[in-house]
């Protein structure tokens, strides 16, 4: 039997008793076997002493359960930390941040509690995955649209809670900002409602976020002031069509005005969908085939032009893009609603891109009516038509790309077994976007590596749609060098990104106290504010500790 | 009658599911009016059991009568949750079957392992064996049950593991009952 750190073997094993007296034998893990299944299967620290591991698991299958097994935790002052479905990979998946705490499982808490098709929204429980929720809406043959991300096998509250993005509309890529009314087991095991929630005799639970008061569901996010165990999630009707069409812009110095014209048409909800920014003679588009890779790769005349070590030259890439009828820069414009909006919404916006001088539109793709027939429906996450993460419809797609790079990366020395992502906030502005990639290939060539043609048409992606996140791969391997390199590599990027007011949104467990001290305005007040509400609100320091940064005050002090 | 009471539940909170239960199975109308009204009693009692029509009707008549001594009282207890819905997926009792099985397969691999475009368990076999083998697994005639359990304990490339309480041993066995062939070797 393993051992939190700080807990005695005897008071461990009372605990255990009464975990198994709450939740069934059956879901208390403790054989090597089983806890290490809670490990982090993409760990950059796979093999090295300090890998992120686990005391043993409980997996409860009720708020109850739940409030019982934090009032044992403070009893026995038991870290605990909990996680909804573990499959936030390249964030630390379903291992504890503190090594060594018991994990809280809420996988088996999978019910769906609520859909209303008239009122347009859901309340699940953690253990409900994008992939169980829409199931159950098209068995019940409701027509309601939901916002998707990519891989869809992870938890609905999980990932609002970690600020997640989906990549459909505009209004509810932001996933906690559809959050509405939650549940919450406070540390001590107290039961707390929010919003009209804590009415009681109310049914607004999923309607109105705020009640009365303070409004403090955001508290519930990234930390570790509560187990969230059911949430309301506002959902849309069917959106009846989508669309997408290309912009291009001819010239290096365009991407500012193509910058700007797609702020004010997505400010203004015009343009409602997804924008993915790309620069067509850099490189193929997100999901195009390896064949359209193959052919990038092997066009000599352009990879005159693009195979050097820094910016290629633009004034040649803009003499090729004019032979070749290619944008330098290109805008995917989607759009989510009826027909006959959508089409003059597209329209609208035409014009004003078309204010650009040279810029030119195309439709992307066919437009895309529901319900879906068999027909469009086969179509879906092919080359030249829509992703189905584009329609709210669950998939693997962008995973599968990932894993294709994953592979690529690998060498017989070290096969990938996963990946991290950078992400770091930038200013929406073609200078910010320039800038990030001049520094990041300074990084790339500080650590002796090169970077292939195409690098500088990496494009940011617009999840959040008032700024851009510049997401950057990591490869994850079992082999310790490797990752001890990739690990040196990413915290160096976390500090050259916090010199240019370029903060994470949200980063691997790894990371999470150096992109808190990055937040150090006034002495780090943000901090010393989340410290002092974890000292409130979890007395003892049970509940996953080091989430975001914030440790409680018997292990802060050994920590800094 | 059916449909009022339908209604009813909706406005008030209560669960459609004992209202279509208890009508299918020839219990009083008028009794499920009543067991509506005090769902607050009965409710905590149905949700521990509620795959149990015996210990829902009990329940449900229980507090049908309990209702006409203290309808007052309970109607102005605090509105409890609406389970109108439920996901139906949960570990296997021992159930260790090829239909089971299948039940996990479609839960659990095939959104990865499926066909079409985007799969990414199917994309890798064919990038692996570049059509020497099948790339779905329904297809494979060498999958030993101790390799499936191998895959799914300890992951590979960039397929994590899973742990018990997304697929439990018996749901396992039943995996293995549905994908592996007795021939292959382990």
């Amino acid at each position: 039997m393993r051992t939190p750190p700080g807990v005695e073997a005897s008071e461990f094993r009372a605990a255990l008793g009464k975990f198994a007296r709450i939740v069934g034998e059956r879901w208390v893990f403790t054989a090597d076997e089983d806890v290490d299944l809670y490990r982090d299967a993409y760990s950059p620290l796979w093999g090295e002493e300090e890998d992120l591991t686990a005391a043993a698991a409980v997996a409860p299958s009720s708020t109850e359960q739940v409030q019982a097994i934090m009032r044992v935790c403070n009893e026995h002052r038991i870290p605990i930390f909990a996680f909804s479905t573990g499959k936030n990979l390249g964030y630390g998946g379903s291992a504890p941040i503190y090594k060594g705490s018991l994990v809280l499982d809420l996988k088996r808490m999978n019910r769906i509690i609520e859909v209303h098709d008239k009122k347009h929204y859901a309340i699940v429980e953690p253990g409900v995955t994008l992939f169980d929720l829409y199931r159950h809406i098209q068995e019940k043959g409701y027509r309601l649209s939901m916002e998707m991300m990519d891989p869809a096998w992870g938890s609905i509250i999980g990932n609002a809670l970690d600020h997640g993005c989906a990549h459909t509309t505009t209004y509810g890529r932001d996933r906690f900002h559809d959050q509405c009314g939650m549940e919450v087991v406070l540390p001590t095991g107290d039961l707390l409602r929010t919003g009209m929630g804590a009415l009681p005799g109310s049914n607004m639970f999923a309607e109105f976020h705020y009640g009365f008061g303070p409004y403090i569901d955001g508290i519930f996010s990234q930390s570790n002031f509560g187990v969230v165990t059911r949430m309301g999630v506002q959902l849309r009707p069917e959106h009846e069509a989508y669309r997408s069409g290309m912009v291009y812009v001819p010239r290096f110095e365009d991407l500012q005005r193509l910058i700007e014209v797609e702020a004010h048409v997505t400010h203004a909800g015009i343009a409602n969908g997804m924008t993915h920014f790309g620069s067509p003679v850099q490189g193929p588009p997100m999901g195009a085939p390896p064949q359209a890779m193959q052919q990038f790769f092997s066009n000599r005349e352009l990879m005159k032009i693009l195979a050097v070590q820094g910016r290629p030259d633009s004034a040649k890439l803009e003499r090729y893009a004019a032979d070749n009828k290619l944008g330098f820069w290109s805008a995917d414009i989607k759009f989510h609603g009826p027909e006959k909006v959508i089409a003059a919404q597209w329209e609208y916006c035409q014009e004003k891109f078309r204010e650009i001088p040279g810029a030119w539109c195309e439709d992307h793709g066919p437009v895309v009516t529901f319900p879906l027939s068999r027909e469009q429906e086969a179509q879906l996450n092919t080359f030249g038509h829509a992703e189905k993460v584009h329609l709210g419809i669950p998939s693997l797609n962008r995973f599968d790309m990932q894993a294709m790079m994953n592979d690529m990366m690998s060498t017989p020395e070290a096969a990938s077994a996963g990946h991290l992502y950078f992400a770091p906030l930038i200013p929406k502005d073609a200078a910010s976007v320039l800038k990030a990639q001049n520094l990041f290939h300074e990084v790339f060539m500080a650590s002796g590596r090169r970077v292939p043609p195409g690098f500088f048409g990496r494009m940011p992606l617009g999840w959040y749609h008032r700024c851009f996140i510049y997401l950057m791969g990591f490869n994850v391997t079992r082999n310790k060098e490797v990752n001890r390199a990739e690990v040196a590599r990413y915290r160096s990027m976390i500090r050259l990104a916090a010199e240019q007011g370029w903060g994470e949104y949200r980063t691997h467990a790894l990371f999470q106290d150096d992109v808190m001290r990055a937040y150090s305005f006034n002495d780090h007040a943000l901090l010393r504010l989340h410290e002092a509400i974890k000292d409130a609100l979890d007395p003892n320091g049970v509940l996953a500790a080091g989430k975001s940064g914030i440790w409680p005050k018997h292990l802060r002090d050994a920590r800094s | 009658m059916l449909q009022r009471l339908i209604r009813l539940a909706a406005e008030r909170g209560m669960p459609l599911r004992l209202v279509r239960l208890a009508a299918g199975r020839g219990m009083p109308l008028r009794l499920v009016r009543s067991v509506l009204g005090c769902s607050g009693v009965a409710l905590p009692l149905l949700r521990k059991r509620r795959r149990d029509f015996a210990a829902v009707r009990l329940a449900a008549v229980c507090a049908g009568w309990l209702l006409l001594a203290i309808a007052p009282a309970a109607l102005s207890e605090e509105r409890e949750w609406r389970i109108i819905e439920t996901y139906g997926y949960e570990a296997a009792e021992p159930a260790e079957d090829a239909a089971r099985g299948k039940q996990v397969y479609e839960q659990w691999c095939i959104i990865c392992h499926g066909t079409g475009p985007g799969m990414a368990g199917t994309s890798a076999m064919q990038r692996r064996y570049q059509g020497k083998m099948p790339a779905l697994l329904t297809e494979r005639d060498d999958l030993a049950a101790e390799y499936i359990s191998l895959l799914v304990r300890q992951g590979v490339k960039s397929m994590p593991f899973f742990r018990k309480t997304e697929i439990s041993d018996e749901d396992l066995a039943a995996l293995n009952l549905y994908l592996a062939k007795p021939s292959a070797g382990g």
